[in-house]
């Protein structure tokens, strides 16, 4: 035995659109199908039908009866959306549902009884769950589709056909309503067969033995019976919500404006789900003909809309469709939030769902290369380093003390370093030699990935006498502009230490590092390029 | 003629209509019996030791619990900020090119991270060596780093995390000069309040004051002395190195205390650390480091003379 629903969305068309926009919801409002004056009127709300508007008007007909009519074209990727959204809503009753067509869902509803006392009460969850997605709907329940979509379609919906009493149920109408075949239809009809009672009545084998398969699937439909039985379907790996566009969008604001709302939807069906988006692709179709497609990784899995429509605006000022927009669709792909045990003892920790939407909001503000956790880079290099996403590891079971100080000094790595013009006297004596008060000594080295100085000519013996930013051109003035003032005497300087890797690369990194003391008070981490001997300073001790 | 208008509250008395006595109700006698204090006792008593300090009797609700603080496990910094890092409050640290600033900050997020609690750099300078930070101390898989290019930016960047809820958030503004100048004073208004909300500490390190009135303690620092290794004699003679700085900071402001505290210490670059470690990064302790008197790059120092004449 099975019990099934059948959902139905009274005027699809109108209620898909309707449910990308909402505010036309009180106004007359019609949906038309095809171009230009050929157009033909599909659906309208109920201000426009009482105005006397039917199916198959033209738009000039129509506008003749009302002439302040919102005529909207029938727009396969709102209606896409809407069945999209239509299944999810029902799956969140039973799980297993049929897509059988624009605005209509089949969907298995037994075994629902712990949950639901009576059958009218999973009709009327359906109903709910449907609406607030926006879209009205109709739900029949019996013990076949055909029963239950002719239940559907009755007034006063929910409707039930109890178990057993749907050859009854369907006794009355008329035999089209199973659609046969032509050839099957005119032989019922000669047979004198006008219902589907009548063809109910008839003795299956005969009906099998004069019209085949086709009638005895036929006489098995008006007995109660189905053809073929529910055929789950596959949840898709994304959800997607779109629309087509009443006019080409030049300006990005305006786009925003209706993106937002798509986005809301699907940051809600995405939250029926207990899902959050991990990946964003947007695809807008350009006039005449041209496509745009971006896709936005995520930091962290988010629902949040504003963080979302943040980053498609980024994404959209960083690289303009170049023409207008005619029509859009938002793609997300799905992810689920870490989940993690808190603990009652340790320090607190953050929520996860809270941390993605912060992250993604980061994200959208600093944008990407600039929010994460820090990682050493497998180098030498002050200035190297990586950024990995930031899942911190759960807290401790139990308050535990910081580890001890170590007293370590710190330095602030300059990023880009900076061009440094170095006065610098040589010594006559070979090396090693002294500079300043200071001595050189190249035989500490910071690389373990250095190879033996020994091996290489000794660099010359310098003596640092003072050091100032280098002179820049105006091209570059806005740039000096934001880096700090290094200048000064040279009190006391240590080096050079070097520092030597990736030399089998074609950009290696061949340096001659030295610790100065400025008189401006600064201690300063420089060095110079042994290949183009340019100074520069990468740090200061602080 | 004018009317008067009506009262658009149910509670609100029409004009001219005289006020009626506040209607007192009675009080009754506080009736607690003496007898369950010790049942609540028990209670508590029967609790793991961790949480009875979390039980508070009715008698003490009414008093605002004192702010949590996080010791830095440096006694001598816990000493500057009168025990520790005082979670719902700014505190502002002021100090120009080579003072320290960076390496207390830095301490104060690895002590933070390293009791499993997580923590935000804003690092407006991008000045962070993330091995750097490894050797600190700092937890780095706690650490969220964020590397705005604005002083907007890590303003909003800093009202985010806090508002996120991570108890502990650091701004770095770096060396000057700083993009953005000091910011809106409201902006600092508004994140120190976000602070005291959400019982967060926030750091702010800068070159000079930004925050205003806002900030509960400001340190400055009030030495500096950088240390270098003695002159020893060789042939040729041992390089001299940079090892360490000599620091004071001082209170210059702790809202409902008098400021002037002081502490100094000494702060030891990586490669002592290293060197005294053996290479380990584990139990690291500053060696003592005797500091060299400066001198000017005119003066040719001693040594060198008699090594330049026996050479």
């Amino acid at each position: 035995m099975t019990r099934l629903a059948c959902l139905v969305v009274p005027l699809f068309p109108l209620a898909a659109r309707l449910r990308s926009e909402p505010e036309l919801a009180h106004e007359a409002v019609a949906i038309f199908e095809g171009n230009g004056n050929t157009a033909r009127l599909v659906a309208a709300t109920r201000p426009a039908r009482r105005a006397g508007l039917k199916p198959g008007f033209t738009l000039p007909q129509a506008r003749l009866l009302l002439p302040k009519l919102t005529a909207r074209p029938r727009d396969a990727e709102c209606e896409r959306s809407a069945q999209e959204a239509l299944i999810e809503a029902a799956e969140t009753i039973s799980p297993r549902s049929e897509e059988a067509k624009d605005g209509v869902v089949y969907l298995d509803v037994l075994g629902l009884e712990r949950r639901f006392a009576r059958e009218v009460q999973i009709g009327a969850a359906l109903m709910e769950a449907t609406q607030a997605e926006g879209l009205p709907t109709k739900v029949g329940i019996a013990s076949s589709k055909l029963a239950a979509r002719v239940a559907a379609d009755s007034p006063g919906s929910p409707t039930v056909v109890p178990p057993g009493g749907e050859a009854e149920f369907l006794a009355p109408l008329p035999l089209a309503r199973l659609a046969p075949e032509a050839e099957v239809a005119s032989t019922l009809e000669r047979w004198g067969v006008r219902s589907i009672g009548e063809l109910a009545r008839l003795p299956s084998a005969e009906v099998t033995s004069r019209l085949g398969r086709t009638g005895s699937e036929l006489h098995g439909i008006a007995r109660g019976m189905d053809a073929q039985p529910l055929i789950p379907r596959q949840p898709p790996p994304t959800f997607r919500e779109g629309m087509t566009l009443e006019w080409p969008l030049v300006s990005l604001e305006p786009f925003l404006f209706v993106g937002r709302a798509a986005l809301d939807r699907l940051a809600h069906r995405l939250c029926g789900r207990g899902l959050a988006c991990r990946r964003l692709e947007v695809a807008l179709r350009l006039e005449p003909d041209g496509h745009y497609e971006r896709a936005i990784e995520l930091p962290a899995p988010t629902r949040d809309t504003k963080t979302l429509l943040t980053l498609v605006r980024l994404e959209l000022e960083a690289r303009p469709p170049g023409a207008p927009v005619v029509g859009f669709s938002f793609t997300a792909h799905p992810d689920r939030s870490p989940e993690t045990q808190l603990s009652l003892f340790g320090p607190a920790t953050l929520s996860p769902d809270r941390l993605a939407a912060t992250l993604a909001r980061l994200f959208a503000l600093l944008g990407p290369g600039r929010v994460g956790s820090p990682k050493p880079l497998d180098a030498h290099r002050p200035e190297g380093f990586q950024l990995e996403p930031y899942t911190p590891p759960p807290p401790p079971e139990f308050d535990s003390p910081p580890s001890r100080g170590r007293g370590l000094l710190g330095a602030r790595t300059f990023r880009p370093a900076i061009p440094l013009e170095v006065i610098t006297a040589h010594l006559p004596r070979p090396h090693p030699i002294a500079a300043a008060d200071t001595i050189c000594e190249p035989k500490a080295t910071y690389g373990s990935a250095s190879r033996e100085v020994a091996e290489k000519p000794p660099p010359p013996s310098l003596r640092l006498l003072s050091i100032a930013n280098q002179p820049h051109d105006s091209q570059e003035a806005e740039n000096v502009a934001k880096r700090p003032t290094i200048q000064g005497k040279v009190r006391v300087a240590s080096g050079p230490w070097n520092l030597e890797e990736e030399w089998w690369s074609e950009h290696p990194v061949d340096r001659d590092y030295w610790d100065v003391e400025l008189s401006d008070g600064g201690i300063y981490r420089i060095y110079q390029e042994r290949r183009s001997q340019e100074w520069f300073a990468d740090g200061i001790y602080d | 003629m004018i009317h008067a208008a009506e009262p658009q509250n149910a509670l609100e008395l029409p004009v001219g209509e005289p006020i009626p006595p506040a209607i007192t109700v009675p009080r009754p006698a506080l009736e607690i019996s003496e007898s369950r204090i010790p049942t609540a006792s028990a209670i508590r008593k029967s609790l793991p030791e961790m949480l009875r300090k979390r039980v508070l009797s009715a008698r003490r609700l009414s008093a605002r619990p004192a702010t949590q603080r996080w010791t830095t496990a440096d006694p001598r910094l816990d000493r500057l900020l009168d025990g520790g890092i005082q979670r719902g409050t700014l505190l502002e640290m002021v100090g120009q090119r080579s003072s320290g600033r960076f390496s207390l900050l830095l301490a104060m997020l690895a002590a933070v991270t390293s009791s499993g609690h997580p923590a935000v750099l804003i690092d407006l300078g991008d000045g962070l060596d993330p091995r750097l930070a490894a050797q600190a101390g700092i937890d780095l898989a706690r650490l969220l780093w964020l590397r705005p290019r604005r002083m907007r930016e890590a303003l909003a960047g800093a009202e985010t995390v806090l508002t996120s809820g991570f108890p502990l958030v650091a701004l770095d503004l770096g060396s000057p000069p700083v993009p953005g100048g000091r910011g809106a004073e409201a902006s600092w208004l508004r994140l120190a309040r976000t602070a005291r909300d959400r019982d967060a500490a926030l750091l702010v390190s800068a070159p000079y004051r930004v925050s205003g009135t806002t900030a509960t303690t400001v340190v400055m620092p009030k030495m500096s002395r950088p240390l270098w290794s003695e002159h020893r004699s060789g042939s040729p003679p041992p390089p001299r190195r940079f090892t360490g700085l000599r620091i004071e900071w001082e209170v210059q402001k702790r809202r409902g205390q008098s400021p002037g505290d002081r502490e100094s210490w000494t702060l030891t670059t990586a490669a002592v650390v290293n060197a005294v470690d053996g290479g380990e990064t584990t139990t690291a302790r500053p060696a003592p480091v005797v500091p060299a008197p400066v001198r000017q790059v005119s003066e040719v120092p001693a040594a060198l003379q008699s090594w330049r004449k026996t050479g």
